[in-house]
């Protein structure tokens, strides 16, 4: 009699939204060494700076919602001294877990865009906040892949994902009129929504993507961060204490404290016609950008432009979230496929795809100097084709 | 809500019935508190999972109302996955049942089986204190063993110079050996110790205050010495914002006490624990303020037969007295439940391990009263009979064992005495249908001799085709040519020619040695022909410091993940290699814990006007990154393997193979054991090992208690339930593996080989329960 064959143990995969199916789409060789290899970014700078950001959000809101606890609703702006303080907590606690600012300059811009996202954004957002940090988890088909790829027993995945803010607007409540934030999510909705509804908030510590693609910037990500909400959408629909979810919003940080070189970015979007947001001619905004030269300060622009170019609404409702869901589902497949290959012995460069989204992800990829794509794309005109030993122009 | 009777056509859908046994812990009340016990193959995982989806879909429990929770990550994944994969498949056909009313439509329509509560008591501890903290209060910064023990080593023990105190040292001493040999007995051993006694502070819930001003003679110092080393500890973790496992766990008993915790746990309905065997009374007592603050119900499934940790604080007697202890805390019995249907094995398996666990008199007092035998199910064949392979020595017994396995997964098979061939599932069976189990899994002796899994995995490499081996724990990572090569080149372009090495405090003797070996063996791949065009330059510029172009200067600090990402580039093994992907993640993991908590936070610091601090960044370097990958203390990290390769040999320990079933399985029950001189720790022992004395020395400022047993008689306890569970891991066939005078009734006397503690052979005389082959 022969033996049996070992049964394979049934063990569905699990799949973060941002941290593998985003990452993925970033790219699948690299989502492969860092994710799937544990491996490290050197200069995990926009870790450092988005982790920063959302746990300064978070904290403030924890000390809003204590102030309303106790009936002393106290909303930003706050002293410098609050702000410092708050700071002061979230580096300890990254610093804690090995992650630092790879540089001053950065730490910096890091706290000056934080004490923005405060001031400016928090009193009108604290306000609407529901919970903070959601963590959400849903269930669903495995997508099939060829049959010599296959490699374990599931017949679904597991979805998993935090939401940032989720906000409960409640159209009728008289301390919400004129809260701009509501106006926007209004104003970005196709129909009038029900008198008690839920909207998504997601902050991305970047600058608004351009329509599509300029530069630096993926044709793809308007897309993707798009999925990625209404994917959420899904997800917190089946919880117990939601209300309709109608929309979701992304943040935007950066764009309530644009640099130099932000600037320079927006004002060619703005020439070139990829950007959905536009200062209207003859407004101050426009005026100032207008005014702005490469060599000069970075200028001031006023609060609801800034706040306009802040927010991005994007409409939920059963459709949007079934073709988001289709688009992941295909993403997993992809990358079951990959690990399909490497599993059954394709090398590690050659299972896994190469699919770049943009020059800025490679240029920082540790991976570069072997990677194949990046030899073939950018390596003549940067001129890496093996690693360079660090060095510094000294100073006179 | 449903009815049982719909819930179990639903499931039978996709799965047979669950037997009468599993239905009594299934279909328990909701406020039942239940007290399973379930041997080996006897459906646990299945009965845990079933009783959670009762729950929810006929007693209309909220999902998030019920918390379970088991011992490993992997089996708190195995239980998730079936709960969401078994939840949904159920959800599926009873969505599309005609026969259900509108209103138990509307009710399946709302339920996200999602929501159910299922981890690592860890991991689940983690998530508490990080979802419900005050204002101000940071997370816990959950810190890895590895991590803990080199802060441990820095701010506790190397204080003051602590591990040079006689007295310290005389009580450690006598924690390490029973002989009070040093043996082995060095700086990191003691820290170890030290680090025990950490764990074993919380996990026992020790009166910390009548231990440390405790003892007598010069023991009394010795316990003022460890207050104070382990109370710098503690500050260093608190200053940097950090917990450790015991940490975390006994911070969440604490706000549970206190009520901080109470939006957490007055949700909870139900609370269901696996492997409850191997719980401490830290962990009880979280498990009883959870429901204490519910008004819940606790339900816990073990086995404690397959007790195996021990030595990580578990203590089996909390599961054995469990009915008993739930009682005087709540004044409400638990519903006990005994699984014995055993779903895996052979009659000719479930024979053996049934006779294995009565064999020894004295082992039926620690086992739960009234326990059943386990019963063959109803499909099980009488199959091969348990089989021996005992030779005169080790190389014959790895020769023969190599030609067994060859035979049988790659030739025509292994004739049996009783006629029958042992061979591979003609249609996709491979040698992954096949494990060694042994008590360790190390290929080489503590005196460099080459135990069995490397004799066999040479053997094996010789065969036609080879076999290849899979043993991730056992292997000697710091001898494979690829680690020796990377290592030695990080080596030589941070410290080149070891100058600061020898200078540097605190790098165990055998990491330097490996230190030679590796930079050995990178000099030489540097002068070989084939070496990477552009490496030596690269290495050399990082040894001279010299960025190689004249308009640059060498930076004043280069974090040193930029080494090793630079030298990866001319390893195309580290990463174009599954496997070598696993040994640079050895590499980057170590380096972010020498960054987590070192001065330089893993950089090499280059200024021009203060050698001082550029050496010392290097040392750090060596120390914290370098030395503990050397030494062997850093493994690899086995979630990186997706399972146990199907072309391979798998050679796990027994501890490793808990919860796992093999279709033949080989155990290796004395392969060691040539004389009397072999380790009787191992075997048949004669004194407790540091696990028992470590007891001996807290339980009796702990509510536990001293040990109602003796040392002797607990190496004992643990000896047998240690081959309890290995050979209930057999589904076909198992075979025993050893080398002559073990056999039973031989020279050496082997608890493995149907000895009792009292040196009587059970198997001796013709009694053997297994063929020889």
């Amino acid at each position: 009699v022969p033996l049996s064959i070992r049964p394979k143990v049934y063990s569905l995969p699990s799949y973060s939204l941002t941290g593998d199916l985003l990452g993925f789409l970033r790219c699948g060789l690299q989502y492969r060494y860092t994710r799937i290899g544990k491996l490290p970014a050197s200069r995990p700078v926009q870790q450092w700076f988005g982790e920063f950001i959302h746990g300064v959000l978070e904290e403030a809101f924890r000390r809003y919602r204590e102030s309303v606890k106790l009936g002393q609703a106290h909303l930003p702006p706050w002293p410098e001294s609050e702000l410092t303080d708050i700071q002061d907590l979230i580096k300890a606690r990254l610093a804690a877990r090995g992650l630092i600012p790879w540089a001053p300059d950065v730490e910096d811009l890091g706290c000056r865009r934080a004490d923005a996202a405060i001031q400016e954004l928090g009193p009108h957002l604290f306000p609407l906040i529901h919970r903070a940090e959601v963590r959400l988890t849903g269930a669903r088909m495995l997508p099939q892949i060829q049959a010599e790829l296959q490699f374990r027993e599931a017949d679904r995945y597991e979805i998993i994902g935090v939401i940032d803010v989720v906000t409960h607007v409640q159209l009728n409540d008289p301390a919400l009129q004129g809260n701009p934030i509501v106006q926007a999510i209004l104003h970005g909705l196709p129909q009038h929504p029900p008198g008690q509804f839920e909207v998504i908030i997601d902050y991305k510590g970047t600058r608004r993507p351009p329509i599509h693609g300029s530069f630096d910037s993926a044709p793809g990500l308007w897309s993707q961060y798009a999925w990625q909400l209404q994917t959420y959408g899904e997800l917190r629909r089946r919880q117990p204490d939601a209300l309709p979810v109608v929309a979701g919003v992304l943040v935007y940080i950066n764009e309530l404290l644009p640099t130099r070189s932000d600037i320079e970015h927006q004002k060619l979007e703005i020439m070139e016609g990829t950007t959905d947001i536009l200062p209207p001619l003859g407004s101050e905004a426009r005026g100032l950008l207008e005014k702005w030269t490469t060599k000069s300060k970075p200028p001031v622009l006023p609060f609801d432009y800034r706040l306009e170019r802040t927010l991005q609404v994007h409409p939920i409702d059963a459709g949007s979230i079934q073709t988001a869901l289709q688009e992941f589902d295909a993403v997993v497949g992809r990358i079951e496929s990959c690990r399909g290959h490497e599993i059954h012995g394709t090398p590690v460069l050659a299972a896994w795809e190469k699919n770049w989204s943009d020059e800025s992800t490679c240029a920082v990829c540790d991976w570069r100097t072997f990677c194949p794509a990046f030899q073939a794309n950018y390596a003549a005109k940067r001129g890496e084709t093996k690693p360079r030993l660090p060095g510094v122009t000294p100073k006179s | 809500m449903i009815t049982l009777d719909v819930f179990y056509q639903a499931y039978q859908t996709f799965r047979p019935l669950p037997d009468a046994q599993q239905k009594e812990a299934i279909e328990a009340a909701p406020g039942q508190p239940l007290f399973i016990v379930a041997g080996p193959g006897t459906g646990k995982t299945t009965c845990l999972t079933l009783r959670i989806l009762k729950l929810v879909l006929v007693d209309g429990l909220a999902p998030r109302s019920i918390l379970a929770t088991t011992f490993t990550k992997k089996a708190a994944q195995e239980l998730r996955s079936r709960v969401l994969g078994w939840g949904f498949r159920m959800l599926d056909a009873l969505r599309g049942d005609p026969g259900l009313a509108f209103a138990e439509q509307a009710f399946l329509s709302g339920i996200d089986v999602n929501q159910v509560w299922t981890g690592t008591v860890d991991s689940l501890c983690d998530q508490v204190l990080r979802d419900h903290r005050a204002p101000g209060a940071q997370p816990p910064v959950l810190i890895d063993d590895y991590v803990a023990k080199t802060l441990l080593m820095r701010e506790g023990l190397l204080v003051e110079r602590r591990d040079q105190d006689p007295d310290l040292s005389a009580l450690l001493l006598q924690l390490h050996s029973e002989t009070g040999s040093t043996w082995g007995f060095h700086a990191g051993r003691k820290n170890e110790l030290l680090h025990n006694i950490w764990d074993r502070r919380f996990q026992d819930q020790v009166d910390w205050d009548a231990f440390v001003h405790g003892g007598v003679g010069s023991e009394a110092p010795a316990r003022a010495t460890i207050g104070q080393a382990i109370g710098d500890y503690e500050q260093a973790l608190a200053e940097r914002g950090m917990v450790d496992f015991a940490l975390l766990e006994n911070e969440v008993l604490q706000r549970l006490r206190n009520g901080q915790l109470d939006d957490f746990a007055k949700e909870l309905r139900v609370v269901l624990v696996d492997e409850y065997q191997d719980t401490n009374l830290l962990q009880e007592q979280l498990y009883f303020e959870l429901v204490s603050v519910s008004g819940g119900a606790l339900g816990v499934v073990g086995d404690d037969d397959q007790s195996l940790y021990r030595f990580r604080g578990a203590t089996v007697a909390l599961f054995r007295d469990f009915a008993q202890r739930f009682c005087d805390r709540f004044d409400h019995t638990p519903k006990p439940v005994f699984l014995s249907n055993n779903y895996r094995s052979t009659h000719a398996v479930v024979d053996i391990v049934n006779a294995y666990a009565i064999l020894d008199e004295a082992f039926q007092e620690v086992r739960v009263a009234q326990k059943p035998g386990l019963a063959a199910g109803p499909n099980a064949v009488q199959g091969s009979p348990v089989l021996g392979m005992f030779r005169d020595t080790i190389e014959q017994l790895a020769t023969d064992l190599a030609g067994l396995i060859h035979s049988v997964f790659r030739g025509p098979g292994v004739l049996l005495p009783n006629g029958a061939v042992l061979v591979r599932d003609p249609h996709g069976g491979d040698v992954g249908d096949c494990a060694l189990l042994c008590s360790s899994p190390a290929e080489l002796a503590t005196n460099n001799r080459p135990r069995l899994p490397l004799l066999l995995r040479q053997e094996l490499g010789g065969v036609d085709p080879p076999i290849p081996i899979f043993n991730p724990r056992g292997e000697d990572l710091t001898g494979i040519p690829l680690i020796q090569r990377f290592g030695g080149l990080l080596l030589e372009c941070l410290d080149p020619g070891g100058v600061l090495e020898v200078q540097t405090k605190g790098i165990p003797p055998d990491a330097l040695q490996t230190f030679q070996q590796w930079r050995t063996a990178a000099l030489a791949f540097t002068e070989d022909p084939a070496v990477p065009a552009g490496l030596v330059p690269y290495a050399v510029g990082w040894a001279d410091r010299d960025p190689g172009r004249q308009d640059l200067v060498w930076s004043k600090s280069v974090a040193a993940i930029d080494l090793i990402y630079g030298l990866t580039h001319y390893f195309p093994e580290l990463h174009d290699d599954a496997e070598g992907q696993v040994y640079l993640e050895i590499f980057a993991r170590q380096l972010a814990a020498c960054a987590q908590i070192g001065k330089f936070k893993g950089r090499v610091v280059r200024e021009p006007d203060n050698q001082g601090l550029n050496d010392a960044s290097v040392r750090e370097l060596l120390r914290d990154f370098l030395a503990p990958i050397a030494s062997g203390a850093i493994q690899v990290d086995e979630e990186l393997m997706e399972a146990f390769p199907r072309d391979r040999l798998s050679i796990l320990s027994i501890h490793q193979s808990k919860g796992l079933e093999f279709p033949l399985t080989i155990v290796d029950v004395g392969a060691d054991f040539k004389d009397l001189r072999a380790p009787k720790f191992k075997r048949h022992p004669v004194s407790g090992g540091p696990p028992h004395r470590m007891e001996d020395l807290l339980r009796p400022h702990s509510a536990l208690g001293v040990p109602s047993r003796d040392q002797v008689d607990r190496a004992f306890d643990d000896l047998y339930r240690q081959f309890f569970v290995a050979f209930s891991r057999a589904q076909d066939v198992l075979l025993l593996v050893g080398v002559r005078p073990t056999l039973p009734g031989g020279r050496v006397p082997n608890i493995a080989t149907g000895w009792d503690r009292t040196s009587t052979c059970h198997w001796a005389s013709g009694k053997k329960p297994f063929v020889l082959i």
